[in-house]
């Protein structure tokens, strides 16, 4: 009750509705298990008003294990470990009675518990037996109802009955109440008694089973969908299902007349499993009211723990080497423990808990009730215990506990639907932050390139268009005017913008449309100079890698290569080649003119070619002798 | 035998650059004047009259009331056998094609000495028209595309042109593909004609053939065309 997140907890519309639903129906199922109980216990008492039956309930029994025992008189039913706690032995018993006449219908007796094993005889005549009455620890007959037909031994007057039992050490030894009567109405109650045995643990198996594996199917439904920090939730499911399977084992098991060890063993097994049961179906009770991280709670769960390990050695002691206070001493720590967290348990189900918790209250008392009316009723009829409510309010435990878990199970599901709309939701949202943030950032690299393609043009109209347009320009400030010293910076700011204008539709990294290109707008200029051009142009593959602006660089370098021949060089042959070499272009401009002095020249013009060339990732070379002189530029893919 | 004159008529709305033409076609002794226009409208009036004679237009195209592309598509119609040719600065790519699918054969340069353009306008008669390597490149482009956008067609093209291997784009010979490619990779006319072993007339009429086929299929596909080309 920690927390806004409780698992078992309904939204508040739905909550209030369902709960008085569910609550309701528990209670009438309630309800009608206690009418139930009433109509059975009436129609049950007294058990000798069976029509023309009679109840034998006086003997006289040997008793005990050696020789020369006392023969005593005893009222049945008769207890073995009551009166022998902590030994084993046999009994015999002599029941006498009186027919006033010899009935003309075949009789029968029913022994609702005899054993562990028995002979009976009428009259001397031996009727039947089972077991062995020397093997101890051998298999057991006392677990369910026997009838043993009479035949034709009974006499009118006195009868004998002699009943002969073998009692293992702790494993409910003993004689009940004997009924004698009618054959038939002797076989009907048999089997009304054998079908409640019978029916009653497998209805137990059934229902214990089902809810099993309900616990685990859910269990593993929640461990693949609900996250990390929902990993508590899963504890109600294995101690559900833990609980569910050993309830099945105890009652599948529990009327096995061959037991598949030897009985100590057996015995100490069983009395295991049925603690394991219990502690495992307490636990699953600590985590429906959440208790489960409490410091209370993990000393519960360790103590449950050392009882269900002390089990074990408990019952050896008892069931084999006879001290029968072992068991009790046990049976009281497992009842207190088990009684004091049932009060608590209960009484805080009243006060604000989980629906959850409310129905596994109900079913407790559903139980406690049950249990209060087998040992009522059993001490009312002097008979043997036998756990009639307590086997139907057990199945009524089982199936609250199945709600709890489907009730648990859809809300960890809705928060689970829940959960997962919201990471959709945000990653929706995120999708599209990171959609809007990326067109924010696409429109800014688009207004950079823009930019950088502005610049870039200006640049060239700075360097090209403008320097020319300057040069022209001084020299008409100056007065000192020639026409052709106006018209090669003029006639150069022309092409200059047209070259860049050009550019503008070249493919990037088309070198021979741009080589053609150049030799197109420089061809008039060339033509008049009187140079004579030889122009070798292969087939030439774009390079991708050039960009807009590198191939501006290229124009450039090319354009002051070819200009600096015209200008400068006073050659008669120029050689303009292009060609694909090794992993790249190499473009060369040739000249056989003066030449000039590489190393020593510190023009701006030739830093500027080399720095451009840098910058689109070419190698310049630059050799000029007298009478030849070669730029060459690689420009590798 | 009398040398025959070429009558040629300028539209052009600046006027220092009108009287240039203007001038530069009255010196040539093939040429001669018969009109300069400065707006569209004039100039469809005048084209209007079907007493005036005109061999050669000459078409500027950024006009104070229109498109000269306007003018040369009336020509077209109105005058069959007139001759345009777009006045252009920079002779750029974009409005060369533009001129071309509207019916021009060429272009002139504005910044062209006068001896040129009289030249430029005389050689487009006898059957020569200037091309840019740029423009031969787009040329190339431009029938690759028609070929492409025309290939699940291309069984009837076949039918219809029953010369096996002359057109390895569409409408486009193995010959005139080659003039283009070494056109668009800067070699001359004189240098193509080498290079291919014809002559540079024959490369000369290549030329003027494929702006006349640019043309037809413009008129063909006219919108289609200049929707591509962001004129409509």
């Amino acid at each position: 009750m920690n927390g806004p997140q409780q698992p078992g907890r309904l939204p508040a519309g739905v909550a209030s509705r369902q709960r008085v639903v569910i609550l309701l129906g528990s209670a009438a199922m309630l309800l009608v298990a206690v009418a139930l109980l009433f109509w059975a216990s009436g129609k049950r008492a007294p058990p000798a008003a069976a029509a023309g039956t009679v109840v034998l309930a006086d003997a006289l029994a040997t008793t005990g294990n050696g020789r020369s025992l006392p023969v005593e008189p005893v009222q049945l039913p008769y207890q073995w470990d009551s009166h022998h706690p902590g030994e084993r032995g046999s009994a015999t018993f002599d029941v006498s009675f009186e027919l006033t006449e010899e009935p003309r219908e075949p009789w029968a007796l029913l022994f609702p518990k005899i054993g562990n094993a028995y002979e009976v005889t009428l009259n001397g005549a031996r009727l039947a037996s089972r077991g062995s009455l020397k093997d101890y620890d051998s298999a057991d007959s006392s677990l369910l109802p026997r009838q043993i037909p009479l035949g034709g031994f009974l006499r009118e007057g006195s009868n004998h009955l002699e009943i002969v039992i073998r009692a293992d050490r702790g494993r409910d030894a003993g004689l009940s109440k004997i009924t004698i009567g009618p054959a038939s109405v002797i076989r009907e109650e048999t089997e009304r008694r054998y079908n409640r045995a019978i029916v009653g643990a497998t209805t137990i198996v059934a229902i214990s089973l089902g809810v099993g594996l309900l616990a685990l199917g859910f269990w593993r439904s929640h461990a693949r969908t609900i996250d990390r920090q929902e990993r508590r939730g899963e504890a109600l499911y294995i101690y559900a299902a833990a609980a569910e399977f050993t309830h099945a084992l105890v009652a599948a098991t529990s009327l096995l007349e061959t037991p598949p060890l030897p009985w100590p063993w057996w015995g100490a097994t069983w009395n295991t499993t049925l603690g394991a049961s219990i502690g495992l179906t307490t636990l699953f009770c600590r985590e429906t009211a959440e208790w489960g991280r409490t410091r209370h709670a993990t000393r519960l769960r360790r103590w449950l723990a050392v009882l269900v390990l002390a089990c074990t050695p408990a019952s050896y002691a008892s069931l084999g080497l006879g001290s029968a206070w072992a068991m009790s001493a046990w049976y009281l720590a497992l009842g207190i423990t088990v009684a004091a967290f049932a009060a608590h348990f209960v009484l805080r189900a009243f006060r604000g808990a989980t629906l959850a918790h409310q129905l596994a209250a109900v079913a407790i008392l559903a139980n406690v009730a049950a249990g209060a009316h087998d040992f009522y009723s059993t001490q009312n009829a002097g008979d043997y215990l036998h756990p009639t409510m307590l086997v139907y309010s057990s199945i009524l435990f089982d199936l609250v506990l199945g709600i709890i878990l489907i009730l648990r199970f859809r809300a960890a599901n809705r928060r689970t639907r829940e959960a997962m709309q919201d990471l959709t939701n945000k990653f929706a949202q995120r999708e599209r932050e990171l959609g809007e943030s990326y067109g924010r950032l696409e429109q800014l690299a688009r207004g950079q390139e823009r930019m950088n393609e502005r610049a870039s043009i200006l640049r060239d109209m700075h360097d090209g268009v403008g320097a020319h347009l300057a040069i022209a320009l001084r020299q008409l400030e100056s007065g000192n005017v020639s026409k052709e010293g106006l018209l090669a910076p003029m006639r150069d700011a022309l092409d200059q913008l047209k070259l860049t204008i050009d550019n503008v539709n070249l493919p990037p990294g088309d070198v021979a449309s741009l080589m053609a290109n150049l030799r197109y707008r420089l061809g008039h200029r060339i033509e008049s100079s009187g140079i004579r051009l030889q122009w070798e142009m292969a087939s030439l593959t774009p390079v991708d890698r050039l960009d807009v602006q590198s191939m501006r660089h290229l124009m450039f370098i090319l354009f002051e290569a070819i200009s600096n021949v015209l200008q400068h060089s006073s050659a008669s042959d120029l050689r303009i080649e292009a060609a694909e070499v090794g992993e790249g272009i190499r473009m060369r401009v040739i000249d056989n003119g003066v030449g000039f002095d590489v190393a020593a020249s510190s023009d701006k013009g030739l830093l500027t070619l080399r720095n451009r060339a840098e910058r689109i990732g070419a190698r310049l070379d630059i050799r000029s002798l007298p009478g030849e002189t070669a730029v060459e530029l690689f420009i590798p893919r | 035998m009398v040398v025959r004159k070429w009558k040629v008529a300028i539209v052009e709305d600046d006027r220092r650059a009108r009287e240039f033409f203007c001038s530069s076609v009255s010196q040539s002794e093939q040429l001669q004047l018969v009109g300069a226009f400065p707006t569209v409208a004039s100039a469809l009036q005048w084209l209007g009259e079907p007493a005036n004679e005109v061999d050669v237009l000459l078409v500027d195209l950024g006009l104070p009331d229109g498109s000269g592309l306007e003018v040369i598509r009336a020509a077209g119609k109105l005058r069959p056998n007139s001759e345009s040719l777009v006045i252009s600065m920079f002779a750029d790519e974009e409005n060369v094609l533009a001129s071309i699918a509207a019916g021009a054969l060429g272009y002139i340069h504005k910044d062209s000495a006068p001896a040129d353009i009289a030249q430029v306008i005389v050689d487009m008669k006898r059957g020569c028209s200037p091309i840019s390597p740029m423009i031969a490149r787009r040329v190339l482009e431009e029938f690759r595309s028609r070929s492409s956008a025309r290939a699940p067609r291309s069984a009837d093209v076949r039918t219809q042109a029953p010369d096996p291997g002359a057109a390895s784009e569409v409408g486009l010979s193995d010959r005139e593909r080659e003039v283009l490619d070494l056109i668009a990779r800067g070699f001359s006319y004189a240098e193509v004609a080498r290079l291919t072993s014809i002559s540079v007339d024959t490369v000369r009429s290549h030329i003027k053939h494929l702006y006349s086929k640019l043309a037809v299929h413009s008129r063909s596909e006219a919108v289609f065309e200049a929707t591509r080309m962001g004129l409509l």
